[in-house]
């Protein structure tokens, strides 16, 4: 019995592993580039992580791209119908929003406790925005994949 | 026996799918799920639901306490 992975699932899998590294990596770029800024870093530091997270980013929408046009082809249309269907993808998916939602939540006390007991200068609101929006990314996307790869 | 062991539901269908000769993709397909979920509750990673347990009772013929157990 041939049970292995088709090659459309594996290229969905590769790109959606794309989309959300991509994802996660941009994000978290961002935030460090915006606390290089607020800190007052050197240029090329900040230079730096904002050009590989627009590289991020691109590979993000590439991806995604990928994936849109892979699911336009009639199997692709069929595997879409089975992965909406699939409930043990939803329930993936709504422990990672969790686990995102509680990463930003401990991301904002973590801020809190930071602000109130050291006052750091760089923890501007751009900061604290991309700060949280990448810590909820990158513990969603990190609790996704090791629950899909299992 | 660890927490983990204990939480897990044995299952036979593997056995099942041999004998009506399916794949995990037609398995997958007759109940409206992805291969991968079907690899992942014969090898006891995820535990499905009533409705999904009975679904696969329908296609492989069976029972769903002839396809998953509680371990001893």
């Amino acid at each position: 019995m041939n049970d292995t992975s088709t090659s459309l699932e594996l290229s969905v899998d590769a790109n959606q592993r794309l989309i959300s590294f991509g994802a996660a990596a941009g994000s978290a770029l961002l935030a460090i580039q915006h606390i290089g800024q607020e800190a007052h870093g050197p240029d090329w530091m900040v230079a730096a992580t904002a050009l590989t997270s627009a590289a991020a980013w691109i590979v993000f929408l590439v991806a995604l791209r990928r994936n849109q046009r892979l699911f336009k082809r009639p199997e692709g249309l069929a595997y879409r119908k089975q992965l909406e269907g699939d409930e043990m993808l939803q329930r993936i998916q709504k422990e990672a929003f969790t686990w995102g939602f509680g990463g930003m939540l401990a991301t904002q006390v973590v801020m809190i406790l930071l602000f109130s007991f050291l006052d750091p200068h760089f923890l501007t609101i751009p900061v604290a925005a991309t700060g949280t929006m990448a810590a909820g990314i990158v513990t969603a996307v990190l609790r996704y994949q090791t629950l899909w790869s299992r | 026996m660890s927490k983990d062991e204990q939480s897990r539901l044995l299952n036979q269908l593997k056995v099942r799918r041999a004998m009506k000769d399916m794949t995990q993709g037609a398995l997958a397909e007759a109940i409206g799920v992805t291969r991968k979920s079907v690899n992942s509750i014969e090898n006891g990673h995820f535990v499905p639901s009533t409705e999904l347990a009975l679904k696969m009772a329908r296609v492989l013929e069976c029972t769903v306490e002839e396809l998953f157990r509680l371990p001893e």
